[in-house]
């Protein structure tokens, strides 16, 4: 479903993504790991259209979208969370995913204005769409609270919901169980398996914590100083001397 | 009439040049725009007129004065206004609108030190006029031009070479990397906007004996100061005093030889018009774009 | 059960009714002092210029130094069509506002992609064009330095001229217009607005069309203007270039900034307290630069939620002391 091909991307002298090729299927759970400054995020950024590659191609069903901007990437289908929170911390927590569905609604500029049957119909299932999803992460209580003022592992799971909220056909999620301790990390887990049962999507993820990108992956790519060093299922990673020795003393 | 429209629009371009010359070094170093520039230029004006003639200071004393004071005030601005503004988050646009406050402030603080009506401070040099290869110049502009080019070059010296020159356009480049390198952003940035009020102090306190000493004139140069970053390629040092120069000369030729109606407007369109078709400026500017 | 829940929703507007009363009684209240219904018309056209500015700055996040300008195009605008065609005053003022607005996004369309700083340049630098425009134009038609003269606006055979129902028309358009701005705030646009000036990047990230909001942005605060500005042409009957001066632009700065960013009421106490505070000025003027100056930096720094955000603050507070339970919704 989404082809990335030879991808490079250079600043300058530096190669932050050399000649980088991956596949993520339909319906599928891919991860995608290697050290600090390995290019991961970059080719984050080089999908959803913050970065354009110097060279390669990057394809969503066959639509090309390198050139293309970050919100005509989110409206193929492709949402994200980041690495390092982004969100609209002071609008609240509800606003925050609303605005993740902002490109699905179709309301008018002049409905808007004047509070059309469309909009307010359109505002209301938007709503309550919004709740549900909130639900689905256990942050429903807080619907009204401030964004900024959540715990930490809550604002990464509104960043996941203001993602999922748009129906997307990929998720790329970077790094989302970064600082959060056993518990919510165990919690994480569980919900980013119920959201590969229950939606027809599939999840580029990248992520330090081996036990939860193993545990959960179904195929891994590692990137090594923005190159590709290594592809395969978690049992073949976890043997790969090339990449064992990458993570030298690592949590391999 | 050539030359002297030529030298006319170097003279103007020296000074738009160090006055948009800070408008850059402070938006590579804080990311916004201070547009109290000009009213930077007018207080060194009517301190150069202080240290001039009512205290009858030398010439080589007044200047160095007129620098220091005019440094002083760019880094209490930085450390007393800026500084708590950007560590309250403020968006860039609210930074922004606290250095017209500031420049409203300054203009105030001068009519009530100065008055209102425009001062006049004398030409620095006994003679008027000069020749050279035969043609007569205005010794107040040559000293001005060469003033101008000296602060000028020693900047670009100060910048490539020195230590501390080379920590400031680092951390003008990339905040973090330089901090872990061990270079103190909050002072290179405090020095950045020291050195950027005085050179606009500096302009203006040269320019006292050709211009007066006004408040009124700090809105024009500040136009003028920034028309030349964009022109040039905002952010970019070489940028603003290429800019200063191409907008004298569009002002000086467009004035003599079409009309002066234009004159007024030349640096404001040419803002609107770099900003639609070329924001990157003639140098080809980056880290200009969202 | 159901009765009472609907008594309480409405409970809380009834706190507004004084206010509507006085809204809808002042001119007789103020029957043998004309000078202030004058003050309250100017402070109605002000109003509806700020709400613009509040949906521009406030919640777009967009600085424009350039209000006073769209102020005065809509101004001149009125004027040159109602004299030159002849045309209905009220129809002179809608297109004039319609043209502004175009303008206004013709100007935001280019900076749109660059960063919020760039548009203090344009915008101030726009700003400067229009004045010298207005005061050097060509064939003299706006009248330059002097100014020009015109009709008061005449609608269903009423002449608005009189102070009294130029109140009344202008307190509908107030009406009309902060409704308009209400809903539009309420919406996915205005959630795309906040987003954008919260953090443009990630707005981008999830579907905004960050440069089509921008826009459109600009183009509702540039209608609000010059509108505010076609009423201000028509109430007193005469227009010249000090309404555009580039000092002008920065009080209207001041007006939302005093008031309070993205609220209801900021820019009506904002409009008024800084229209109030003029009169008050209006003598010295190096005082009035100083009390611009500091007064800005005051709000900037201290009070970015400006007096309606404090008000509320201060209120919370009061009620949080009380130990009141009801209604804690943050």
């Amino acid at each position: 479903m989404l082809e990335v091909n030879n991808l490079t991307l250079r600043f300058g002298a530096l190669l932050a993504n050399n000649d980088v090729s991956l596949k993520v299927p339909e319906r599928s759970l891919i991860g995608l790991i290697g050290p600090n400054g390995a290019g991961k995020t970059t080719l984050f950024n080089c999908v959803s259209g913050v970065y354009t590659p110097n060279q390669g191609t990057v394809k969503l069903n066959g639509i090309d979208l390198v050139g293309k901007q970050p919100y005509q990437i989110h409206q193929l289908g492709i949402a994200r969370t980041y690495q390092i929170i982004n969100l609209f911390s002071d609008m609240t927590v509800i606003e925050n995913v609303l605005v993740g569905i902002h490109d699905s609604l179709k309301a008018t500029f002049f409905d808007s204005m004047f509070h059309s049957k469309k909009h307010q119909q359109e505002e209301l299932a938007a709503h309550d769409k919004a709740l549900e999803l909130l639900e689905f992460v256990g942050l429903e209580s807080k619907a009204n609270n401030r964004a900024g003022s959540l715990a930490y592992g809550e604002q990464r799971l509104l960043e996941i919901v203001r993602a999922l909220v748009s129906d997307p056909k990929l998720l790329l999620l970077d790094e989302p169980a970064a600082g959060m301790n056993s518990k919510e990390k165990t919690d994480l887990d569980r919900i980013v398996k119920r959201i590969m049962n229950r939606w027809d999507l599939s999840i580029l993820m990248v992520e330090h914590d081996m036990d939860l990108v193993m545990g959960i992956s179904e195929y891994i790519y590692v990137l090594n100083y923005g190159k590709l060093l290594a592809e395969g299922t978690p049992d073949e990673i976890q043997k790969n001397p090339v990449v064992i020795e990458a993570y030298l003393g690592g949590d391999l | 009439m050539f030359t002297q429209l030529l030298l006319a629009a170097i003279l103007s371009g020296a000074i738009y040049g160090l006055i948009g010359l800070g408008y850059s070094l402070i938006y590579r170093a804080s990311g916004i725009m201070n547009l109290s520039q000009g009213d930077a230029m007018c207080l060194g004006g009517f301190l150069g007129y202080t240290f001039y003639v009512t205290l009858k200071l030398p010439l080589y004393l007044a200047i160095p004065c007129t620098l220091a004071c005019t440094f002083m005030v760019g880094l209490l601005l930085e450390r007393f206004v800026i500084r708590p503004i950007f560590k309250r988050n403020v968006s860039t646009s609210a930074l922004i609108l606290a250095t017209v406050a500031v420049s409203y402030i300054i203009q105030s603080v001068e009519l009530i030190i100065w008055g209102g009506a425009p001062l006049h401070l004398p030409s620095f040099l006994k003679t008027r006029t000069m020749m050279i290869n035969g043609v007569i110049y205005q010794t107040e502009t040559l000293l001005i031009i060469s003033v101008a080019l000296i602060s000028m070059i020693t900047l670009h010296f100060f910048m490539k070479k020195s230590s501390f020159g080379i920590a400031m356009r680092a951390a003008a480049m990339d905040q973090d990397a330089a901090r872990s390198c061990g270079i103190n952003v909050e002072a290179t940035t405090r020095i950045t906007w020291a050195i950027s009020i005085s050179l606009a102090g500096l302009a203006g306190m040269l320019v006292g004996p050709l211009y007066g000493v006004t408040t009124t004139l700090g809105t024009a140069m500040s136009g003028k100061g920034f028309a030349s970053a964009v022109v040039g390629g905002y952010g970019d040092m070489y940028g603003a005093i290429l800019g200063g120069g191409i907008l004298s000369a569009l002002e000086t030729f467009s004035a003599g030889y079409i009309s002066s109606y234009l004159k007024q407007m030349v640096a404001y369109l040419a803002v609107l018009i770099m900003l639609f078709i070329r924001p990157r400026g003639v140098l080809n500017v980056e880290a200009v774009k969202d | 059960m159901e009765k009472n829940k609907l008594l309480q929703n409405y409970k809380k507007y009834l706190v507004y009714l004084p206010l509507v009363l006085l809204a809808l009684f002042f001119p007789f209240l103020l029957k043998n002092f004309s000078y202030g219904l004058m003050f309250l018309c100017f402070c109605e056209m002000y109003i509806i210029a700020v709400n613009g500015l509040d949906l521009v700055y406030g919640y777009s996040g967009q600085i424009t130094f350039a209000t006073a300008a769209f102020f005065g195009l809509g101004s001149y605008g009125s004027l040159l069509l109602r004299n030159h065609t002849g045309l209905p005053v009220i129809v002179c003022m809608l297109l004039a506002a319609v043209i502004t607005c175009i303008i206004g996004m013709i100007l935001a369309y280019p900076v749109s992609k660059l960063r919020f700083a760039f548009l203090s340049l344009s915008t101030i630098s726009f700003n400067h064009v229009v004045f010298q425009l207005a005061t050097r134009s060509p064939g003299g038609i706006t009248g330059d330095y002097t100014g020009a003269f015109t009709d008061s606006l005449t609608l269903f055979g009423i002449d608005f001229g009189n102070y009294t129902y130029f109140y009344y028309f202008g307190l509908a358009c107030v009406v009309i217009f902060v409704i308009l701005k209400f809903n539009l705030v309420r919406s996915r646009v205005g959630r795309a607005f906040l987003a954008i000036k919260q953090n443009t990047a990630a707005a981008d990230g999830m579907g905004i069309n960050v440069r089509k909001y921008k826009v459109y942005a600009f183009g509702i605060y540039a209608f609000y203007a010059a509108f505010a500005g076609t009423m201000y042409a028509h109430f007193v009957g005469y227009v010249s270039p000090e309404t555009i001066a580039q000092q002008q632009s920065v009080i209207f700065m001041i007006m939302i900034l005093l008031g309070g960013v993205t609220s209801n009421w900021g820019p009506i106490i904002g409009a008024v307290t800084v229209l109030l505070l003029k009169e008050v000025l209006g003598y010295a003027e190096q005082y009035q630069l100083l009390a611009y100056g500091i007064i800005l930096l005051i709000f900037i720094l201290f009070l970015p939620t400006g007096l309606y955000g404090l008000g509320k603050d201060l209120i919370e507070n009061k009620k949080h002391k009380k130990g009141s339970l009801s209604d804690v919704r943050s």
